[in-house]
């Protein structure tokens, strides 16, 4: 057992955290009070080959795998998760479902450009009587002819304003239900029909836009049918396998930077003529999110070293999922109450960091439907 | 137009001590790319678009140097050699002697060299010596520490700054030249690059093939003796 990171990996880490201190993290407060995803960052990550990292090297990406890719999520999310969700969100759920079930085809027409930026990927599941219900989805695929005619709504897509490729998910079958009668399509924001709706306006991650997408009669070709006929719920649920693990990276990333300013405060902050770090109940709190932060970090890369060895990982991911996105709440919450009134205030990083993280114990799969998955993993298999 | 480039690998700044029982130095951490020779590399990669420089790298030492070349396979290297030797590093005359023989080894091997690019200096030994004794060794015309670098046909024109003046001197090709941190914002380099580097081919150099012999090296042969190391109080 080795869990030393490959030289490649420390490579891409140092690398992407010149870019985060040099792009993104000074503008991130900026970002988070003009609610639009910066695309000046996202076409320098362009230029930088950042927006394949997890993209296969055929493809025009860089081949990083999970752990890699995890890697990259952790230290963007350090230095803003708003604009850390747009391009992470572009990389596994946008791009993840072609890379999954894509036909060479498929895969030939849209990853390149993805892997290069000029496309940016969307995963659309969600609607307004679907949420964690996701088999309730009404969006509907008719035949006709050559195409399919999809309509229906999804709300919260990530990316959605400017996306260019998104999956988008349809009923195909009523009578067969989620497992035989949903549908997976590649939809292209250029298709007729294809109608991006009222942005959202969200308490945290401000940075990352998102929308409601209509489908007004929206003719989609046949051969963008996304794996197999009526399996759109398998590509869903292995798409977000990834996409859970790699949001537990960037709850990680979150806490890292939570603790490293509450060290910094702590150790220059005066109260009772020392610094607060002298406290014995202030560094019981930085204990524990130390603590908090190396289960994480232990989690995260041991699920995605699995998961690039092959290993089925579902409950992991799973599991990654619920137990960072509630843990790093709890350590960003401790580094608030570290920053007194500080902490509180528009001014400092941690006010917005604190709002940036509560949307991972929902988006992806609430907490309730972690456990969910979990619970029927472990009482159809067992324990360890 | 062909660029070598000269790059070194020193401890990291923040990790090395002085041992005060024993008077020696140690390291604690990994070793590093000599921060100054960041802006070498940028300098190098701004030709290679500019003039379409063949851009070659060189760095000695033993074995762990091969990660800093690395890095100028990052930044858009055609071309890395990795001198293998194990000189005292606080020996300027010595290495610098051994890297003059390996650019004359490299001319031979890929054609005449039109410009030598070394850093300011290092954090290692901080003598800023090496690049000058080449330029002694190869007899190239040097312009150190510059700030400001154009090329006009086979004449440099090097500008650097002297105690808050600019100097600009035109120095005729082949040359070498030391490059002031002032003179550009290192590039982060692409990923694809990074990813490529470790796949890339390390050209090996040994003293033998540059037909120095250990003599070159003798004690009393290079002039520096290191007779104390001691910790600042």
């Amino acid at each position: 057992m080795d869990f030393k990171f490959t030289e490649e990996q420390e490579a891409i880490r140092e690398m992407v955290r010149d870019f985060v201190d040099q792009e993104m993290r000074p503008r991130a407060q900026a970002i988070d009070e003009e609610e639009k995803t910066d695309f000046n960052i996202i076409n320098k990550a362009a230029e930088l080959g950042l927006m394949g990292v997890s993209l296969p090297e055929e493809y025009g990406g860089i081949g990083q795998g999970k752990v890699g890719f995890c890697i990259f999520v952790e230290e963007m999310s350090k230095g803003c998760a708003g604009t850390a969700t747009a391009i992470g969100c572009h990389q596994s759920i946008g791009a993840m479902t072609i890379v999954v079930d894509g036909t060479p085809e498929q895969k030939q027409k849209y990853l390149p450009d993805m892997a290069a930026g000029k496309k940016i990927g969307a995963f659309a599941l969600t609607e307004p009587n679907a949420g964690s219900d996701a088999a309730a989805i009404q969006t509907t695929a008719t035949k006709d002819g050559d195409y399919w005619i999809l309509n229906g709504r999804k709300q919260w897509v990530t990316n959605g304003p400017f996306a260019n490729v998104v999956t988008v998910f349809a009923v195909t079958d009523k009578g067969l239900g989620a497992h035989g009668g949903v549908t997976a399509f590649i939809v292209e924001n250029t298709f007729p029909g294809y109608v991006v709706g009222t942005k959202d306006h969200k308490m945290g991650i401000r940075g990352s836009e998102s929308c409601e997408l209509i489908f007004d009669n929206c003719k989609v070709p046949k051969e963008n049918i996304l794996g197999q006929f009526g399996a759109g719920f398998l590509t869903a649920m292995r798409t977000l396998d990834m996409g859970r693990m790699t949001l537990a990276a960037g709850c990680l990333g979150g806490a890292k930077e939570a603790l490293k300013l509450s060290v910094k405060h702590c150790s220059e902050r005066f109260q009772f003529g020392k610094p607060l770090a002298e406290q014995p109940v202030v560094q019981q709190y930085l204990a524990q999110m130390a603590a908090d932060i190396y289960s994480m970090e232990s989690m995260i890369y041991r699920t995605a070293a699995m998961a690039d060895n092959g290993q089925k990982y579902s409950r992991e991911s799973a599991i990654c999922k619920l137990f960072c996105s509630e843990t790093s709440g709890r350590v960003i919450d401790t580094a608030v109450q570290l920053h007194g009134g500080l902490g509180y205030m528009r001014e400092h990083p941690i006010e917005r960091i604190y709002r940036d993280c509560r949307i991972n114990r929902i988006f992806e799969g609430t907490s309730e439907i972690q456990k969910l998955v979990i619970a029927r993993d472990v009482l159809k298999k067992g324990g360890y | 137009m062909r660029v070598i480039v000269l790059l070194k690998q020193v401890p990291d700044p923040g990790q090395i001590g002085v041992s005060r029982t024993k008077g020696t130095l140690f390291e604690k951490g990994k070793r590093i790319l000599n921060p100054a020779d960041e802006h070498v590399l940028e300098l190098a990669a701004e030709l290679k678009s500019k003039e379409q420089a063949d851009f070659v790298a060189l760095a000695s030492g033993p074995e762990p140097v091969v990660e800093v070349l690395r890095r100028a396979y990052a930044f858009g290297a055609d071309q890395c050699y990795h001198l293998v030797e194990e000189l005292d590093e606080g020996d300027h005359f010595a290495k610098a002697r051994a890297l003059a023989g390996a650019i004359r080894l490299i001319a031979k091997e890929r054609g005449e060299v039109d410009l030598v690019l070394a850093g300011k200096g290092s954090p290692a030994w901080g003598a800023g010596q090496t690049g000058a004794r080449i330029a002694a060794e190869l007899e190239l015309p040097q312009a150190l520490w510059v700030a400001k670098l154009r090329v006009h046909g086979r004449e440099l024109e090097a500008t650097q700054l002297a105690g808050g003046e600019e100097q600009v001197r035109r120095v005729p090709m082949p040359a070498l030249v030391t490059v002031d941190p002032s003179a550009n914002k290192p590039r982060i380099p692409n990923a694809l690059l990074l990813m490529k580097a470790f796949k890339r081919e390390v050209k090996k150099l040994g003293l033998e093939e540059l037909g120095l012999t250990p003599d070159a090296f003798a004690a009393g042969s290079t002039q520096v003796r290191i007779v104390r190391t001691y910790a600042p109080d």
